[in-house]
């Protein structure tokens, strides 16, 4: 069906908007997308466009039999490393004779006086029984095996070319013009340079609800499988990730996707730098009231109240995770325990914050959000679950390298066995550590112990468990020490909190403030009188070399900068 | 002059549907590559793996010999060991190949060295002419020699790689070398065929899979060709763009999106996507620490870091358009450095959908009627460094020959240690048989009229933009090439380069 006047209306301004003010590229497959026609409806709308505008740039697409003689370019890829040169040694085949040199020939000089007998042995090969053999008499009867050589077939060619305007003529003489097939791919506001560009519009694609629906054309069928009717259902359910839904995929789900979808259209459409949330949060407010009134509103109310501390931790979470590529994964084990319950979300965002790790983000969001705007999205009620599966993936992503790094852990822990553990167990919970004020002498602890054990299954497998340990008071001196090398670790995230958020408004500085507070608190709690900055921080500096959890290595180069914050934090709270 | 192509007519409401075809994964034969985690171990020795490959393949080269050498004058009798060997006599005798060769690189060479140098590049290709062949069996060990090895050498197509199992007419010369008259492998097997369908084995095998294909035909009410599409280095995560544009497009063509009309019929006929290795791509040292500097800064996030979700979203747009695919790993996949490489991981490529299958490599699977083996390309990589010759599509032909798809594993292709099994024999031959990863596209049927095996050689995608079509009715090939607009100024270069 051709597009109504409506939805000719919306396109015409869409494109305008695009092309003119965004100055992006805009596929045939984004206008489907957009207007949900079919596919050839919306290159007839891109046509149209262009002819309209003849300024714009085209960008074709050709498709046709190759012509048997023309070849298509080919893409140099990084990983495949440098291609030797034709005429490069290595290369050099052995129709000559190569002279295998013997690498310890020259220093030792018994072998070098009889070099000149072994040169001749060296050259014993295969040809050297060639002459007077019984080869020739007897070789005429055997026939030769049938069908040895194979000559490489030619096959019909059909070529899919993209291209612009500058080199279409070039292009077109790739094919045979009788089948040749011309359309356009997309319209851009000036000639491309950076081949990368094409990508983007695919990649925004995806957060249009169920954009693989057969309405924009395309190929359907059923998969070879029974109940395939099902089976992308379950699809659909299995990857859930916000804005990625199937074709057949059920129609909540679809739904759902829709409202983030439309939010970040909007958020788009008013511009960048929308500064104040406020106004920004009404405008959702009102998109979701059309596709899905009360509900939806009320809970962007609450984001709205939660929105402006979550903003800033989420943001200040994104430095520790940026950095903590750098240092190890127990000092991101440590400070992710730590977390409280209610903050659980922020964790998940702060993955979600560094750029490019995250997949939901990838899949769901536009180009043009910042950091805190991602990370508030997030918590839209149909995003919390994209993230919760995104953080899942990143958790995977941690896995592998802790898994790694724990073994070591481990194995450096078993001779000194007691202190290490304590020390993360004391990280993980103040709560740990009940037992361990009972007396002098012989005391009991709950410690928590990661082991390393092969599964049934054959895989290797890292479990946390908890185990009460008795030590004597002697080993005492050691776990407090290692317990401060830590803690500067875990203060260090608070900080960097602390230090964003005095960039914010001053409610977000309380807040962050607090948190840091705690762990001052903490500290104190645990080490008797040592509570000024210059103690925490000196107590720090000596210990660290000695501390016997392999973080520290890594740790004065990144955490060294926050620590004197931390401190100074702390010092502010405690006025 | 801005050229505007004509509008496109109204598109048809009706929806193309693509033609269901019958998959198995053919357990029977799949199931040697598998590797049972709980069970996996690296302690054994490889020699166990040569001892069952020659067990498992004397006899078969033992009968060939005979029959090929049963005219031939003095009626030369086997000898059961190379050790038997009497100076001056006509005999045959069957062994596994060894190849000295002096430019393989010998890690005990490696160790055993005093003085070092940098290492050089590593060179494409170990043959040089002092290689010596020999034959070795659990006896013993003789020098083959004689005017038919250099033939055998340097005939276009032929050439002998270590691990082969094969037979030798000659006699030892006074030297104590072993003068070569004739050779002898396993020769092609059998084409597979279901060891339910019975009836069809004695040559009737082709009509069955016609009819079959037929009967799919006939419920999708065309008369038309059935298509798998194959493709092998999609090297997702290459962080090269014009790679990933490539990609996009084969995924707008293969769901008949982009393109005319002859596109959308073509690309509804393809039943089934064979991804034959490299859907991801190696790391790029040093690059792959730094972010990715792929956008400007206003949409810098929306393109993931993660290969493995981006396949994943690929994978996903095919399947919503109802088209299986089939994942071999290949070199670069995450799948392990040796072989058999065990399947990737689904969750890891798009969850448990519908439609995805997810193979070892190499893995026989039957798509309508015809059996397919894929490989990732690592065996005829390997073989091509052994042998004078560059046809690859030689090579393959000649591991079909052998009776053997990875002769030169365990000596210079990483193989897991298998105790008891060496499970790169082949007993029979596939319809169709891809090697993914090549330089070079290139097809050629091999095995008589009658059976014909298609051999396929898949180039990578990324690269060269090469998607091959093969029929399943016909084993007739065709390919769809892929271009993508590459940097500005640099086009003047590959001009150039042409």
């Amino acid at each position: 069906m051709p597009l109504s006047a409506e939805q000719t209306k919306t396109i015409t301004r869409k494109l305008k908007q695009w092309l003119d003010n965004d100055r992006q590229i805009v596929t045939f497959r984004q206008v489907s997308r957009e207007v949900g026609c079919h596919v050839d409806i919306a290159k007839n709308v891109l046509l149209e466009h262009a002819r309209l505008n003849p300024s714009l740039e085209i960008t074709y697409l050709l498709s046709g039999p190759l012509l048997s003689t023309s070849s298509l370019a080919y893409t140099q890829l990084p990983s495949e490393g440098i291609q030797l040169d034709a005429k490069a040694l290595a290369q050099l085949e052995a129709s000559q004779r190569i002279k295998i040199v013997d690498m310890d020939e020259v220093s030792d000089g018994e072998r070098n006086s009889e070099d000149g007998t072994e040169g001749d042995d060296e050259l014993v090969g295969n040809d050297k029984g060639g002459e007077g053999g019984i080869a020739g008499n007897g070789a005429d009867f055997l026939q030769p095996e049938a069908d040895t050589i194979l000559k490489p077939e030619e096959t019909p060619r059909w070529g899919v070319v993209m291209t612009q305007q500058a080199q279409l003529e070039t292009k077109w003489g790739l094919f045979e013009p009788a089948g040749l097939n011309i359309h356009i791919y997309a319209l851009s506001p000036a000639p491309i340079t950076d081949p990368a560009q094409y990508l983007v519009p695919n990649t925004l694609l995806r957060q249009y609800p169920k954009y693989n629906d057969v309405k924009y054309g395309g190929i359907s069928g059923d998969l070879p499988t029974e109940g395939s009717g099902s089976g992308s259902g379950s699809g659909s359910k299995a990857l859930k990730d916000g804005g990625m839904n199937f074709g057949s995929g059920p129609v909540v789900s679809g739904k759902k996707a829709e409202v983030p979808i439309k939010k970040e259209v909007d958020v788009k459409a008013k511009g960048k730098a929308a500064p104040v949330v406020a106004t920004k949060v009404t405008k959702e407010e009102e998109v979701k009231k059309e596709v899905k009134p009360a509900v939806k509103g009320k809970e962007t109310k609450e984001e709205a109240v939660a929105e402006a501390p979550v903003k800033a931790t989420a943001k200040s979470k994104a430095e520790p995770a940026a950095t903590s590529k750098a240092s190890t994964s127990t000092a991101k084990k440590s400070s992710q325990p730590s977390q409280s319950r209610s903050k659980k979300r922020i964790i998940t965002s702060d993955d979600e914050s560094e750029p490019g790790s995250n997949p939901a983000t990838d899949t769901a969001e536009p180009p043009a959000l910042s950091p805190p705007t991602a990370a508030k999205k997030a918590l839209t009620s149909s995003m919390v679950r994209a993230s919760d599966d995104a953080a899942m993936l990143a958790m995977m992503d941690m896995d592998m390298s802790e898994e790694e790094e724990e073994v070591e852990t481990v194995e450096k822990k078993a001779p000194k066995a007691k202190p290490a553990p304590k020390a993360k167990a004391a990280e993980k919970k103040a709560g740990d550590k009940k037992g361990e004020a009972s007396g002098s002498g012989r005391k009991r602890r709950v410690v928590k112990k990661s082991k390393t054990e092969i599964d049934e299954k054959g895989y290797m497998v890292t479990r946390d468990y908890t185990s009460e340990e008795s030590y004597s008071g002697d080993s005492d001196a050691e776990p407090s020490k290692s317990r401060t090398a830590a803690k500067p670790r875990k203060s260090a995230t608070s900080t960097s909190s602390a230090s964003l958020a005095n960039k914010n408004t001053s409610s977000q500085q309380s807040r962050a403030s607090s948190v840091s507070t705690d762990i001052n608190d903490e500290k104190d709690t645990k080490k008797g009188g040592s509570t000024g900055p210059a103690g925490s921080s000196s107590s720090v500096g000596t210990v660290k070399p000695k501390a016997p959890a392999p973080p520290p290595k890594n740790v004065p180069g990144k955490a060294g900068k926050p620590k004197g914050q931390s401190t100074l934090a702390g010092f502010f709270t405690k006025k | 002059m801005v050229y505007l192509p004509e509008p496109l007519p109204e598109p048809s409401t009706s929806v193309l549907k693509r033609p269901v075809t019958t998959y198995s994964s053919l357990p029977e034969l799949s199931k040697p590559f598998y590797i049972d985690p709980a069970q996996r171990s690296y302690k054994h020795q490889y020699a166990n793996i040569y001892f069952v490959r020659l067990v498992e393949l004397r006899p078969i080269v033992e009968q060939r010999a005979g029959e090929r050498w049963s005219h031939v004058r003095g009626k030369p009798p086997l000898l059961p060991r190379i050790l038997n060997l009497q100076r001056g006599q006509l005999c045959y005798i069957v062994g596994t190949t060894y190849m000295d060769m002096p430019l393989k690189p010998n890690v005990l060479e490696d160790m055993a060295r005093d003085h070092w140098i940098a290492v050089p590049a590593a060179r494409p290709k170990f043959y040089s002419a002092q290689d010596a062949v020999q034959l070795e069996d659990e006896s013993g060990r003789v020098r083959l020699v004689g005017e038919k090895m250099k033939r055998e050498r340097d005939r276009e197509g032929g050439g002998l790689v270590t691990g082969v199992i094969m037979a030798v007419l000659g006699m030892e010369t006074s030297s104590g070398d072993f003068e070569v008259i004739d050779l002898c492998f396993a020769g092609l097997p059998e084409i597979y065929r279901p060891p339910s369908d019975a009836p069809y084995l004695n040559g009737k095998g082709k009509s069955k899979a016609k009819e079959e294909a037929m009967e799919v035909d006939v419920a999708n009410g065309s008369s038309e060709k059935t298509w798998v599409a194959v493709v092998s280095g999609l090297s997702v995560g290459a962080q090269e763009a014009l790679a990933d544009i490539k990609v996009q497009m084969l995924v707008d063509w293969l769901r008949g999106e982009s393109a005319g009309p002859s596109d959308l019929i073509d690309g509804s006929r393809i039943a089934r996507l064979v991804l034959a290795g490299n859907s991801l791509s190696n790391p790029v040292k040093g690059e792959d620490d730094r972010q990715i500097k792929r956008f400007n800064a206003t949409s810098k996030p929306v393109y993931s870091s993660h290969p493995t979700r981006t396949l994943a979203l690929v994978l996903s747009d095919l399947l919503s358009s109802s088209l299986p695919i089939n994942v071999v790993p290949g070199p670069a996949d995450p799948a392990g450095a040796t072989l058999p490489q065990q399947p990737l991981p689904k969750v890891m490529i798009g969850g448990k959908r519908e439609g995805l299958e997810s193979g070892t490599n190499p893995s026989w699977s039957e798509i309508g009627g015809r059996s397919f083996l894929t490989t990732g390309g690592q065996t005829v990589d390997d073989i091509f460094k052994y042998l004078p010759s560059s046809s690859r599509l030689g090579m393959a032909r000649r591991t079909l020959e052998w009776r053997h798809i990875a002769p030169t594993a365990p000596d210079t292709l990483w193989i897991y240690p298998f105790p008891d099994a060496d499970p790169f024999i082949i007993q029979h031959r596939p319809d169709v048989y891809i090697l993914g990863n090549q330089p070079e596209y290139e097809t050629a049927l091999t095995g008589g009229d009658e059976d014909p095996t298609r051999i396929i050689l898949v180039p990578s995608f990324a690269k060269t933009g090469v998607v091959v079509l093969v029929c399943l009715e016909t084993l007739e090939v065709k390919t769809v090439g892929f271009e993508a607009p590459g940097w500005k100024g640099e086009e003047k270069k590959e001009e150039a380069d042409e």
